[in-house]
């Protein structure tokens, strides 16, 4: 009884609390920094309690607290979390989350990342977040592939081979800025995936900004502006354990770890992975090794210092020799052929392959000068070593007739490399007949990008800054396998004719191209309401030299060739207009004309045919936008129209007196025009929603006829006639579409099935080649369809948030070509392709802590 | 929900239903692709057996040409076109005698042939007038010629017999001091071997100073079972002894797939070497036209075959625009090459020639090439 009337007492009490301290609710809007939009999923918790709740997808939450005065902590995974003290029922309002990156807002400012609805580009933006459950074992490019404007393809195959063209232009005409800071090639403006290896796993996010985009600094960015930003370091302990495994004996693991920002004011990130497996094309077995270090440091109110490390080092078998579709076909192993390796002593040894270790190290200083002034600096230096694999001597390793060769074992089969070291054996003094070298692609690279950043008045901003850069790039060819020889012999340094070499010797070649960069650059940004506009012009000037230690004697003076200076400069300017709270327009217009690159000023790689007065390429680009932002609906739609002048094209001949010159041949254009479409539709909480559509008529503009070559004696050389209008553009898909879907299945899991679409893609040509009258367009590549299902689920094991993550891409498997350069007749059946990879797969675990 | 997933799913199968490279690959399935073979074979007794032929031989090489096709077929039935056979076969040439005339030449036919003393004076003019005489006589067929030959300042009536086998051969005969001098008793042999071998130990006595090559045709007497038999044996002289051609000869004739059926080729294959670059590039190099091409060649060994390069390698003769003068210049490589390789080549003999080439990637092409009046032509 006794028991009982104290258990009545208890339920009494209870009943009153609850009715006493449990009447507060507290409603909220949470909302991402950057866009203002919606941000759905947050975790609102009362501190000290296990009542919570999750924003919804308008980013409402209301949470009923479980007293009058609590402590409400609002996190979401990639910001800061934010405690609010509340009191009684209360409307928070909007809730900006900052972002729990340190550093990463002024990086931002840096590398001039687009903000939507101000920044008046066509920009498609993706997460990290994102690109783990897209990613699996795809090349870095291709997390792009599902937005506008981009084709993206493995190349080869090979780890690391990938490669992204924009609106149809290529990788040189592509600015890709690492943390703001520009790593296209310094010669020749390509850029190597290959040396980014294991990127993805510290890419914080990935901005694609297509056309002239909001870079600052000159970048060749004809096509657009690929803008990744790094992670810097977390501002909260902890970090994770990741491996996965994949197909064809993929294996990746590694760990990241942040100290969080401690009392002394550091903050330091420590990420490493390996990754090696055989690849999915034959022969490309891979070996690498990724690391990310971030130490960064809060000095006083008005510094930061972040110190950024991050590199791979990688070694992969490559499929460099393209091969006729006939040829597939006629293989055992068909999309997966690939004739560029074989077996030496019983190991796979590939005859082209590619190794590469490029360090990116980075001082970055944020400094507050005043409310309204900040300086950022960055100082950077880079250091490539490798190069690409390959055979020199006598050419053994063809395919032979119809698949039989001496040198093969099997039909279309393996290299038989033991067979060619027994004929370099036999060779004895005379040395091998047939070697494997490097044709080594060093560089030194340092360079200063500064921004100062000036508020001036409530609407103006004044941004102005300088760009150095000092580059030497060393190439030559290195001896790696004389198999089984007993050195190979060479004439080809002048310094040391009748040479014979050893592995790890430079032969064959051996220069340096230096290039200077000094660039300034300046914008006004206008911000009020509803408008913000900008302009923007830079200058930059290239200045170019060429050391050749072989083709000249050490005392000829012509083995240093003097500086070589190119002017460049752009100026561009757009605005955005908010028309409501749903609608955006926007509008860009720029010119800028590019220095040509390093080969078109040193022709034919020596110091005496240089061509002094190469034409800059001349780009002229505008583009209109549509935006539309409603909680549901996210969508875009851009018009753009580049017109790319004056290609460099250079005629080499001989001048009377036998020695070699050089004409630029001007007139070699191209537009590239076309509409983009992407939207996200989020019909429910559970369904996103995601599509994109690209139709793109990229187009050679006209024909030279009949353009004379004068010598100096001003007799007629020759007529140069090139045969190219309104052929289409090669190397890239002119039409791109993608679908996708996004479901949560349940709370923690979710299943994504994408689909991409490619049609109108060319072969690759080479228009200077256009030599005849009446060519037709190059060979178009039938058009191909890929789905792509990825599930993820996270659950909680222990102290670890552990998410496990499966991958299927090309799901059905479909058999395709996804790069072709175009053959004679401009047909399938002389066409060199690589195919696509067929069906992949992969599994991934993730712990966080 | 679903209906969207459903809507995604179709939309994209109607666009992937058909595999994008089916269109190529029932193309390139079209286009037959035979399995290329090449033997060397020489045919064994139960071939011969098999033809027909059960002395083990062929009559004639037009015998061969008619029956092997039909054998190959037979015996390698999965070879197409392309395909080459080197046939190695046992060809009876008789050296029996099948028929013998006696014949004294006359005044009209010294005339008629132009022998204005009314004489002979040269060994081939016996053959000349054989020609003339039995220009329908076959194989075996002999000759006794009576005929007035002038030497050594007279003319005597001498008898020699001739006879037809690749051509007209005058005849050896033996006298009985011949015979006595081959160690035997009577003027006849009694054994073929014996006969074979000694007559080609004391034809070295007859001819001290013949040279490599020199023929002779021998005729003997061969006693056996009590029956005679003349007997004809044609030697040739090796440089140091004489041998006996046997009446049964080995022979290869080759062959090649037309796509139908194997016909009598004579087509040589053969794959280029560094050398040969090497030679056609400096031959060209200074060639208007070919000095880039050629350069190439002689540095990377191989063809250009990327259109439009500099230094293109061209095999069309089609003028497109009429101001270029476009040729084929590989055929014009080859046919130097071949002009050195092989200069004493027979119109009508073909090459097929395999190359190196770079048309982005390293493989190699084919050109077929016939020797037509004096000239190589591609085929």
């Amino acid at each position: 009884m006794k028991n009982v009337t104290k258990n009545l007492f208890f339920a009494i009490i209870m009943v009153f609390s609850t009715v006493s301290f449990a009447q507060s609710i507290v409603t909220g809007t949470t909302v991402d920094p950057d866009s203002n939009l919606p941000l759905p999923g947050v975790n609102i918790v009362e501190k000290g309690t296990k009542n919570g709740v999750s924003s919804d997808f308008d980013g409402n939450f209301s949470l009923q607290t479980t007293k009058t005065d609590a402590v409400i902590v609002i996190s979401y995974i990639g910001y800061l979390s934010k405690e609010v003290p509340v009191s009684g029922n209360v409307d928070l309002g909007k809730i900006k989350l900052e972002s729990s990156e340190f550093g990463l807002d002024e990086v931002q400012i840096i590398a001039s990342v687009a903000v939507d609805r101000k920044t008046p580009v066509a920009v498609s933006t993706i997460r990290s977040e994102e690109i783990e459950l897209k990613l699996g074992t795809q090349e870095f490019p291709e997390i792009l592939k599902s937005t506008p404007g981009v084709y993206a393809t493995k190349s080869g195959g090979g780890f690391g081979d990938g490669r992204i063209n924009l609106r149809g232009f290529e990788s040189d005409n592509v600015a890709v800025m690492i943390n703001g800071v520009p790593v296209n090639d310094m010669e020749n403006g390509a850029v190597y995936w290959s040396n980014w290896a294991g990127l993805s796993d510290v890419t914080s996010s990935m901005q694609v900004q297509r056309g002239l985009g909001a870079s600052k600094v000159a970048v060749p960015s004809i096509g657009g502006t690929i803008n990744i930003i790094s992670k810097t370091t977390d501002i909260e302990e902890g970090g994770s354990i990741g491996t996965s495994v994949a197909n064809d004996g993929y294996l990746k693991f590694g760990a990241t770890y942040s100290t969080g920002l401690m009392d002394n004011g550091f903050a330091a990130t420590v990420s490493a992975y390996k990754t090696d497996g055989n690849g999915y094309v034959d022969g490309t077995e891979f070996k690498a090794v990724s690391y990310f270090l971030n130490v960064s440091k809060q000095i006083g109110e008005d510094h930061k210092l972040s110190f950024t490390a991050f590199g791979a080092t990688q070694r992969h078998g490559q499929r460099q020799n393209r091969q006729l579709i006939s040829t597939y076909r006629a293989t055992d192993s068909g999309k997966r052929f690939n004739a560029d390796w074989g077996y030496k002593n019983g190991q796979v040894t590939h005859q082209e392959d590619n190794f590469y270790h490029k360090p990116q190290i980075s001082l970055n200083h944020y400094w507050n000068i005043s409310d309204k002034t900040t300086l950022s600096t960055v100082l950077y230096a880079s250091f490539g070593s490798g190069g690409g694999g390959g055979y020199s001597g006598t050419n053994k390793f063809g395919l032979g007739s119809d698949g039989v060769s001496d040198y093969r074992t099997g039909l279309y089969g393996p290299i038989d490399f033991d067979k060619i070291v027994d004929e370099n054996e036999a060779q004895g003094a005379y040395g091998s007949e047939t070697i494997l070298r490097a044709s080594r692609n060093d560089h030194n690279w340092y360079g200063l990008l500064s921004t100062l950043d000036t508020e001036i008045g409530e609407d103006f901003v004044v941004i102005g800054g300088l760009d150095l850069r000092t580059y030497k790039g060393i190439h030559f060819s290195e001896v790696t396998d004389l198999l089984g020889g007993q050195f190979y012999a060479d004439d080809a340094d002048v310094n040391n004719p009748n040479a014979t070499y050893k592995v790890g010797d430079k032969w064959s070649y051996y220069n340096d191209g230096l290039v200077n960069w000094l660039g300034v650059f300046g914008q006004v940004e206008y911000s009020k309401d509803d408008l913000s506009a900008f302009v923007s012009i830079s200058g930059s000037n290239t200045s170019y030299k060429r050391i050749d230690y072989f083709n000249y004697l050490d005392s000829d003076p012509d083995q240093e060739t003097d500086w070589y200076d190119f002017f460049g400069y752009m100026a561009k300017g757009g605005a955005n207009y908010n028309l409501t709270d749903n609608h955006n327009v926007f509008a860009n217009i720029g010119y800028f004309e590019k220095a040509a690159g390093f080969d078109g000023v040193f022709i034919g790689y020596d110091n005496e045919n240089i061509n002094p007065d190469a034409e800059n390429q001349k780009i002229f680009s505008m583009e209109v936008g549509y935006g539309y932002r409603s909680q549901k609906l996210t969508a875009n739609i851009n018009l753009y129209r580049t017109t790319w002048d004056d290609r460099t094209e250079t005629y080499t001949f001989n001048q009377p007196d036998g020695t070699s010159s050089t004409a630029n041949l001007l007139g070699v254009n191209a537009i590239h025009q076309g509409i983009e479409v992407d939207f996200t539709y989020r019909p429910t909480d559970k369904l996103r929603l995601t599509g994109m559509m690209s139709l793109g008529d990229w187009r050679w503009d006209n024909n030279l006829e009949g353009v004379e070559i004068y010598d100096e004696e001003q007799d007629l050389i020759d007529t140069v006639d090139l045969y190219i209008e309104d052929l289409h553009v090669g190397d890239a898909a002119q039409t791109t579409f993608a679908l996708g879907a996004n479901y949560n299945i349940m709370e923690s899991t979710t299943l994504m099935l994408d689909f991409n679409y490619y049609d109108n893609l060319y072969a690759a040509f080479d228009p200077s080649d256009r030599g005849i009258e009446g060519a037709s367009d190059a060979w178009k590549v039938p058009a191909y369809g890929l789905f792509d299902l990825g599930l993820s689920h996270n659950f909680d094991m222990g102290p670890f948030d552990v998410r496990l993550l499966g991958r299927m891409n090309n799901i059905f498997n479909v058999e395709y070509v996804s790069d072709a350069n175009d053959g004679a007749g401009s047909s399938s059946n002389t066409a060199l392709v690589y195919y696509g990879a067929g069906r992949t797969f992969s599994i991934g675990a993730k712990l966080n802590f | 929900m679903k209906k969207l997933v459903f809507l995604l799913v179709a939309v994209g199968a109607m666009l992937t239903s058909c595999d994008p490279l089916d269109d190529i690959y029932s193309d390139l399935d079209s286009v037959d692709t035979p399995i290329v073979g090449s033997v060397d074979y020489t045919l064994v007794s139960d071939d011969y057996d098999d033809l027909g032929l059960t002395y083990g031989t062929f009559d004639s090489d037009d015998q061969a040409k008619e029956l092997i096709p039909g054998f190959l077929s037979d015996t390698y039935p999965i070879w197409g076109k392309g395909s080459s056979a080197f046939v190695t076969y046992d060809l009876y040439k008789s050296n029996s005698i099948k028929s013998t005339t006696a014949y004294t030449v006359t005044e009209d036919d010294y005339d008629t042939l132009g022998f204005s003393f009314g004489n002979f004076d040269s060994a081939g003019d016996m053959t000349t007038l054989l020609m003339y005489k039995y220009p329908d006589a076959v194989r075996g067929d002999l000759v006794e010629l009576t005929y007035l030959y002038y030497a050594s300042g007279s003319t005597t009536e001498v008898t020699n017999s001739f006879i037809l086998l690749d051509s007209w051969e005058m005849i050896t005969q033996f006298t009985t001091e011949d015979y006595n001098a081959m160690d035997q008793g009577y003027a006849n042999f009694s054994s073929e071997d014996v006969a074979e071998y000694n007559i080609s130990i004391y034809l070295k006595t007859l001819y001290p100073y013949a040279a490599a090559g020199d023929g002779v045709v021998t005729m003997y007497e061969l006693y056996s079972s009590g029956d005679y038999e003349t007997n004809l044996i044609p030697y040739t002289f090796d440089g140091t002894s004489w041998i006996a051609i046997s009446s049964v000869i080995s022979s290869t004739l080759q062959f090649g797939h037309d796509g139908t059926t194997w016909v009598p080729d004579n087509t040589i294959t053969y794959t280029l070497v560094s050398a040969d670059y090497i030679y056609m590039g400096a031959q060209l190099i200074s060639e208007p036209g070919f000095e880039g091409p050629a350069d190439s060649m002689g540095y990377y060994q191989n063809f250009d075959r990327r259109e439009g390069n500099s230094a293109y390698w061209s095999d069309d003769t089609f003028d497109v625009t009429g101001t270029d003068i476009p040729e084929d210049m590989l055929a014009t490589a080859m046919a130097i090459l071949l002009d050195n390789n092989d200069p004493t080549a027979e119109d009508g003999q073909k090459y097929l020639l395999t190359y190196d080439i770079y048309n982005g990637t390293n493989t190699t092409e084919n050109a077929a090439m016939i020797k037509t009046d004096g000239a190589w032509v591609r085929q």
